[in-house]
């Protein structure tokens, strides 16, 4: 039996974000949001954890804005069991620190937990630096970056890829765990199990019931300030070789690549 | 004068946090380079590429790829030294310390920079999937941690004459709750294809796996290292896990990079940033890899790929 929680991020969708022509910078307004692909791979991996471990749970825990619920509901589809939304106006801007001690509260509130898991870094903002604070103010063993994880004998056991070849980690519970997308394929839920996630226990929890001071978190204690956020210029060739004899042009493709040293 | 604490527990993460410290303090400021990595061997070379003093800490307990441990030990080194900055090494020993020690130290940590403004100091790091670039600063004084995108800054060049002092430190860190129980080694052999000066990478343009093999086969000829997207490294699995390149795959770096049936997908091109010349060879002439190469050829890769090897066969005499 162990106790899971599942870190989730509604991250900007990365995919539909257009880029100005003329200023190079993403517009944001208006982009839809979807789960941080990461974390679907931290919801599998815990899934599958319960298989294994009968009588498990798991609670998803995210810090959100209105449209959380969305999101939520997707891994409460894919099988978590409950919820927790952590929401105030006072959130919002919220850097890594401040997250991390808004999920260190809703944490201590939920009571005991055996393993939390989370991804290795949020899509939008690549950040990765959520996971290891909430780790460190919750004094826990960190095992990160796993490709393989398995709860076993009361221990969290977990694969990565090293520099010399595949690192094979463990840790005692309680313990944090951040896996990265080779993790699994997330599951796909069915229209039943769509239909039914709405009906599963959600709680949301304002700075007041967590006991977060307004003053310690939001845009205003930001650690860190976005000087400018722009695509950048291709600075490749991008040539392409035309003609209707292919023979003839992989050969001028292999001169070119021949004569400015890249083929030798 | 500014001091920059500068850490790693490989030589060439080292190598890359003390060219990124230069970069942020530029040649007045004093970095001091923290080694982490057992301290194997003679660690006076990171003074000639570029360190003003050099701290090797010996401890068994950070054998265990702990963040626990190095976390315990940079935190005293920073009580003791005072620097203004810390930079950790672009692996996963910096990407995963970092952020624990900036916590501890309620500090601002900046996560996975690509480039660095001395003046200012300003910092530039992906985001958006890889999309865009955020500039960003510290918005308080006081210490910042930031850690380095892996290949993102290049060693700096040895110059015998520096000169700075070495220092071996014995620390007592807490036994790691978090225990290293074997590593596997890799079931490829072969070098590791971050390191390639030369790749060859497929896509979903092949139809089967036993395709593959013409890909091997002008790899065979050119000197190059076989890699794939994501689909086929993680989907597919046609291709051996540490062969898979993107953002979150391998990241690259080689002289040539030949991409075969791969659309261009962001993430895909994340992982290749750094590449020196890029070859798109798709059926597709809408394929957004068209627009990030040096030369592309629409064509079919089941025609272009063996006429291309039977070209450095003859021009390459091999």
């Amino acid at each position: 039996m162990v106790k899971i929680i599942v870190l989730v991020k509604q991250a900007i969708d990365v995919d539909v974000v257009k880029i100005d022509s003329k200023t190079g910078e993403p517009q944001l307004s208006g982009v839809p949001f979807k789960v941080s692909d990461m974390d679907k791979n931290a919801a599998e991996a815990a899934i599958r954890v319960k298989e294994k471990n009968l009588g498990s749970t798991i609670t998803a825990l995210t810090v959100g804005g209105a449209k959380a619920e969305e999101a939520i509901k997707e891994v409460l589809a894919m099988g978590c069991d409950d919820a927790i939304i952590c929401r105030d106006p006072a959130f919002d801007g919220s850097d890594s620190a401040s997250k991390a001690l808004i999920l260190e509260k809703a944490i201590r509130k939920a009571g005991a937990f055996d393993l939390i898991i989370g991804g290795e870094f949020a899509i939008d903002t690549l950040g990765g630096q959520v996971t290891p604070r909430l780790a460190e103010r919750l004094d826990l063993p960190q095992l990160s970056y796993a490709t393989a994880l398995k709860v076993d004998g009361g221990k969290a056991v977990i694969e990565r890829e090293g520099d010399e070849g595949v690192e094979v980690l463990e840790a005692d519970l309680p313990a944090f765990a951040s896996v990265t997308q080779e993790i699994n394929q997330p599951r796909l839920p069915s229209l039943m199990a769509i239909l039914q996630a709405g009906k599963k226990p959600m709680k949301v929890w304002n700075a007041s019931e967590l006991g977060v001071a307004a003053a310690d978190v939001g845009k205003g204690m930001a650690r860190v300030k976005q000087i400018s956020n722009r695509a950048p210029k291709s600075e490749r060739k991008a040539e392409l070789i035309q003609g209707d004899n292919l023979e003839k042009q992989v050969e001028e493709l292999g001169r070119r690549l021949v004569k400015e040293g890249a083929l030798k | 004068m500014t001091v920059i604490l500068a850490c790693g527990n490989s030589t060439r993460g080292g190598l890359e946090a003390i060219a990124a410290a230069r970069a942020l303090g530029g040649p007045a400021a004093q970095v001091i380079y923290a080694d982490l990595g057992k301290a194997a061997g003679d660690v006076s070379g990171f003074i000639s590429h570029g360190a003003d003093a050099v701290v090797a800490v010996t401890d068994a307990g950070l054998d265990a790829r702990s963040v626990e441990g190095f976390t315990e030990v940079l935190h005293r080194l920073i009580g003791e030294r005072a620097p203004s900055y810390v930079v950790m090494a672009g692996n996963k020993f910096g990407r995963e310390t970092g952020p624990r020690l900036a916590e501890r130290l309620k500090a601002a940590c900046i996560n996975d920079v690509i480039r660095i403004h001395g003046d200012g100091p300003s910092f530039e790091r992906l985001v958006l999937s890889g999309n865009s670039v955020e500039t960003v600063a510290p918005s308080t004084p006081g210490l910042t941690i930031v850690t380095i995108h892996p290949h993102s800054f290049e060693p700096l060049p040895a110059d015998a004459s520096r000169k700075g002092e070495v220092a071996e430190v014995k620390v007592a860190v807490k036994p790691s709750r978090t225990r290293l129980v074997e590593v596997k080694k890799r079931s490829t052999a072969g070098v590791d294809i971050s390191a390639a000066q030369t790749i060859v990478c497929g896509g979903r343009g092949f139809k089967k796996k036993e395709d593959f093999q013409m890909l091997y086969d002008l790899a065979k000829v050119i000197g190059a290292e076989v890699g794939g997207s994501r689909p086929i490294g993680a989907d597919l699995k046609w291709i051996a896990d540490d062969k898979w390149i993107g953002l979150s795959g391998k990241e690259v770096k080689p002289r040539l990079y030949i991409a075969a049936g791969i659309s261009g997908q962001i993430q895909h091109l994340s992982g290749i940033r750094s590449a020196k010349t890029i070859v798109v060879i798709n059926s597709n002439k809408d394929a957004p890899f068209f627009k990030e190469c040096d030369y592309g050829l629409v064509a079919d890769l089941y025609k272009a790929l063996p006429l291309l090897t039977e070209f450095c066969k003859r021009e390459l005499k091999r």
